[in-house]
């Protein structure tokens, strides 16, 4: 009872302070895909996502009314880093589903028009005015949007004079954005303005220590259970306290200012902290590197000796790109590559036999060599001893005037290399007795029967990673190596494990197409999602290592395609491998029979 | 070859075929879809008063379908000249349209026309064609549309003069829209400019650039009094994707340069 009045005290209150339109309210996830084509049109940064913003704390003055309804602290407003462009999770300021929607597309303009690093005030104006100028289609509905939310604004509280001149002079920009004045200084921060964008909302301490490896990882493991975008503020652990002293003493006892995430002491599990982190309004992270729960993980994961593939040589050195520095950091990686010696030579497994056979059949006409087809109506030369033996026949039949022979050749001057991701990732299911490594197995296996019909050269690789000094590069089958049962064997004792450094990957697989002495080189990659490593090979730091080695692999006369079964590839896929270097597989069952067709599709 | 031969250079390509064809070199032209490849050598032919004899090129196309082969009838076989010993013996531009969709053994015709030699051995009839004066030998292809098999042999390549077209720069390509198609300034800019919006989606999420000649089409529409919104949409979006959502955002993106009629009226 207590608590159903209170919903609806709370719904009442909260309709007497703001005002939106539920029912006419458009969810940002609906709009995504369009909203990111349309953001790369006007000239986006192709290589940034884009995502939900989190509400961040606005401080502004809030009227009696407002602080009995709590609201009007936080905001869902637009922004963006250089990662990401963000939007708020849903928009329903207008009565209108239409000018919900059009908000959406003018914020993807303004972002493809601002830089990450701005003056609000002034370059929201000149973009504004940019944008205004620009595209007629933008100037009524501008004028809508503008008209109902200074009607609007007339209802904000200004205490002082300098408060109100502030407002007057972002009511001013809003309406005459070509003027293109500058804000006057006053207390807090003015109202939002919804069709502006925003700063990135983290405000970072700066410390000596601050290391890219650590921030990247530990907020990592934060935004993979958070759908949106949290306002995270750092915080200066360094002083090795155990972390309790960090925060203002009054709020210890609440959850809204600290949970128990502090990265370099957690070795508990708190099964609710993604729940609870959903309702902070910010959250606190420390600055200190080495986790232990990470470390443990890696320990633990890695196996014995014993039990672990034989590795081959002592390891090869690798480079990686950094992208922040613009250059190849020399020798980064240490590529590992292993061998399962005791993988015993197996059969193809008999749930495969009939769909290999099947495809077999259907790949008897792609076979190779030259052949002289004679007796065709058309051709490249005269059979003379058809003309004769029809000439000087005594009936003469139109049907026997086949005189011509035709030099049919398939010349398959191609090797190729598959190079499969065997990270962790595809330990996750696909159905009920199926996993994605599974579904992987089977493709390689009826790959290789279906390549190896065709007579094509091929090699086959998997790979792992546990960060930069242990890329681990399982070979499958080389290219001397003739496909039978004890490369079968290998391929069905493949396990998951660890992590995807791409790039490294594709760099060794460059080194050994490059030793191959044919015309076309085909890289052939299947993965089931981003590059990443438990250090910073995340993010955008991972595609553009990425993107450079697929780069490379193109300079070295390689063709890289990338097959995948992550449904989400689309956006970022794209700009590794571009618009015809990739495939994304929706159903990943079928991975195994379409994988000969694409390639069929490549090469034939 | 008739009729509007229209062409505004778009950089040194005029000079540099005119040199090329008084000094007797082949030329490669590389370039996307509809930016003026074809025109340009009906251009030139006009120019410098040669036939132009075009062969667009398919996976089917053998050596035998550009020399020529024996033919039979009545009195017994015959030997019937291609397009490419046409042009050899009576001079005039072979033009080679998609040279990379051809097969393999095409190629090898090619090669020694293509450099000092400039002769057509036709083992077939045992000749030896001395190519004439004036015969001048074009290849085109389109670097985008390769095939991993069929990409053009390095060999081949090195025996071209090569010229790289793009789409014209902004200010050109609102002259070349209003030459063709008799728009106003206003419409041929705002044309331009929605292309080169679009163009930048190339390779994320639109396999094929806008080309010139669909804003020439759309141009050509407009200017017969056909709605601009319409005739955008027609033209562009819907020749150039088949999915949905990337053809609303098109749609979208039309929409922010050309009001409705409806909306224009209003």
């Amino acid at each position: 009872m207590e608590e159903q009045v209170g919903k609806l005290w709370h719904s009442f209150i909260t309709r007497q302070t703001t005002i939106t339109y539920p029912q006419a309210a458009r969810p940002f996830a609906s709009l995504s895909q369009r909203l990111g084509i349309f953001y790369r049109a006007l000239g986006g940064d192709p290589a940034k996502s884009l995502g939900c913003a989190d509400k961040r704390r606005i401080h502004t003055r809030r009227s009696w009314l407002v602080r009995v309804a709590g609201t009007h602290r936080r905001f869902a407003l637009a922004w963006q880093d250089e990662k990401s462009v963000y939007f708020p999770e849903q928009l329903a300021l207008f009565p209108q589903p239409e000018l919900n929607e059009t908000l959406y597309f003018w914020l993807a303009a303004m972002a493809a028009q601002l830089p990450v690093d701005f003056d609000w005030f002034r370059d929201n104006q000149l973009a504004t005015k940019t944008l205004l100028e620009r595209y007629p289609g933008f100037r009524k509905q501008y004028q809508t949007m503008i008209a109902t939310l200074l009607s609007r604004r007339t209802g904000f509280v200004c205490k002082t004079d300098a408060e109100q001149q502030r407002e007057q002079a972002i009511r001013h920009a809003l309406k005459h954005p070509a003027d293109c004045t500058e804000l006057p200084a006053a207390n807090g921060e003015g109202y939002p303005v919804p069709v502006w964008l925003y700063p990135a909302p983290s405000t970072r301490l700066a410390t000596t220590e601050d290391q890219e490896t650590s921030q990247q990882s530990t907020t990592q493991q934060q935004t993979d259970t958070l759908t949106i975008r949290k306002q995270a503020r750092r915080t200066d652990d360094n002083k090795k306290t155990d972390g309790l002293l960090v925060f203002i003493p009054d709020s210890l006892f609440s959850w809204t200012e600290h949970i128990n995430m502090d990265r370099s002491e957690d070795d508990t599990f708190d099964e609710n902290a993604a729940f609870i982190a959903q309702d902070l309004d910010d959250m606190t992270l420390g600055n200190r590197q080495d986790g232990i729960a990470s470390r443990l993980k890696i320990d633990l994961d890695l196996p014995s000796a014993d039990a672990d593939d034989f590795p081959v040589g002592r390891g090869i050195r690798l480079p990686e790109w950094h992208y922040k520095r613009h250059r190849y950091l020399v020798n980064y990686c240490l590529l590992q590559p292993m061998l399962n010696a005791e993988a015993e030579p197996t059969e193809l497994p008999v749930h495969l036999k009939p769909t290999v056979k099947r495809l077999k059949s259907q790949l008897d006409r792609f076979r190779l060599g030259r052949s002289r087809l004679r007796r065709q109506s058309f051709g490249d030369e005269i059979n003379l001893d058809v003309w004769l033996e029809h000439t000087t026949s005594t009936t003469q039949q139109a049907a026997g005037q086949n005189f011509f022979n035709r030099i049919d050749q398939h010349h398959r001057n191609l090797s190729t290399l598959i190079l499969a991701d065997l990270s962790l990732s595809t330990e996750a299911a696909v159905d009920n007795d199926t996993r994605v490594i599974d579904v992987i197995r089977d493709s390689l296996l009826l790959f290789g029967e279906a390549i190896h019909t065709l007579g094509d050269r091929f090699a086959m690789y998997g790979f792992s990673s546990v960060r930069n000094k242990m890329v681990r590069y399982h070979i499958l089958k080389n290219f001397n190596e003739n496909y039978d049962d004890n490369v079968r064997g290998r391929i069905q004792s493949i396990k998951p494990g660890f992590y995807t450094r791409l790039g490294a990957a594709i760099r060794q697989s460059i080194k050994i197409l490059a030793q191959q002495h044919t015309e076309h080189k085909l890289l052939l990659i299947v993965s089931d999602g981003k590059p990443n490593d438990i250090d910073r090979y995340e993010g955008r730091y991972g595609i553009e290592d990425t993107r450079k080695a697929v780069q490379e692999a193109r300079s070295e006369g390689l063709t890289p395609f990338c097959i995948t079964v992550d449904c989400d590839a689309n956006s970022y896929l794209p700009y590794l491998f571009g618009n015809r270097g990739y495939s994304v597989i929706h159903n990943s069952l079928k991975l195994p029979q379409v994988l000969p067709r694409i390639y069929l599709g490549l090469t034939h | 070859m008739t009729g509007n031969c229209y062409y505004l250079p778009q950089n040194n390509e005029i000079e540099l075929f005119t040199y090329a064809a008084e000094l007797q070199l082949p030329v490669l032209i590389k370039g996307p879809t509809g930016c003026g490849k074809t025109r340009f050598i009906e251009h030139m032919g006009k120019k410098l008063n040669r036939p132009v004899y075009t062969v667009a090129c398919h996976d089917d196309l053998t050596a035998a379908d550009l020399v020529g082969r024996h033919l039979i009838n009545v009195q017994g076989t015959y030997w019937q000249d291609g397009p490419l010993t046409r042009a050899v013996r009576e001079g005039g531009i072979c033009y080679l349209d998609e040279v990379v969709e051809a097969r393999k053994d095409t190629t090898v015709v090619l090669h020694p026309l293509a450099d000092y030699r400039r002769v057509l051995p036709l083992d077939r009839t045992g000749e030896t064609i001395v190519a004439h004066e004036n015969f001048m030998l074009v290849v085109s292809y389109n670097p985008g549309y390769q095939n991993l098999l069929k990409g053009m042999k390095p060999s081949t390549r090195q025996r071209f003069v090569s010229l790289q077209f793009n789409y014209p720069e902004k200010q050109q390509e609102a002259e070349i829209i209003m030459a063709e198609t008799g728009v106003d300034r206003e419409t041929a800019r705002q044309l331009v400019t929605l292309g080169k919006e679009i163009r930048r989606l190339k390779d994320h999420d639109l396999q094929e650039m806008v080309s010139t000649r669909l804003l020439v089409y759309a141009a050509l529409l407009i200017e017969k009094g056909f709605p601009k919104r319409d005739a955008c949409i027609h033209c562009l979006a819907e020749s150039l994707t088949d999915d949905e959502e990337t053809f609303r955002s098109l749609l979208q993106l039309i929409d922010l340069h050309f009001l409705s009629g409806k909306e224009q009226a209003a």
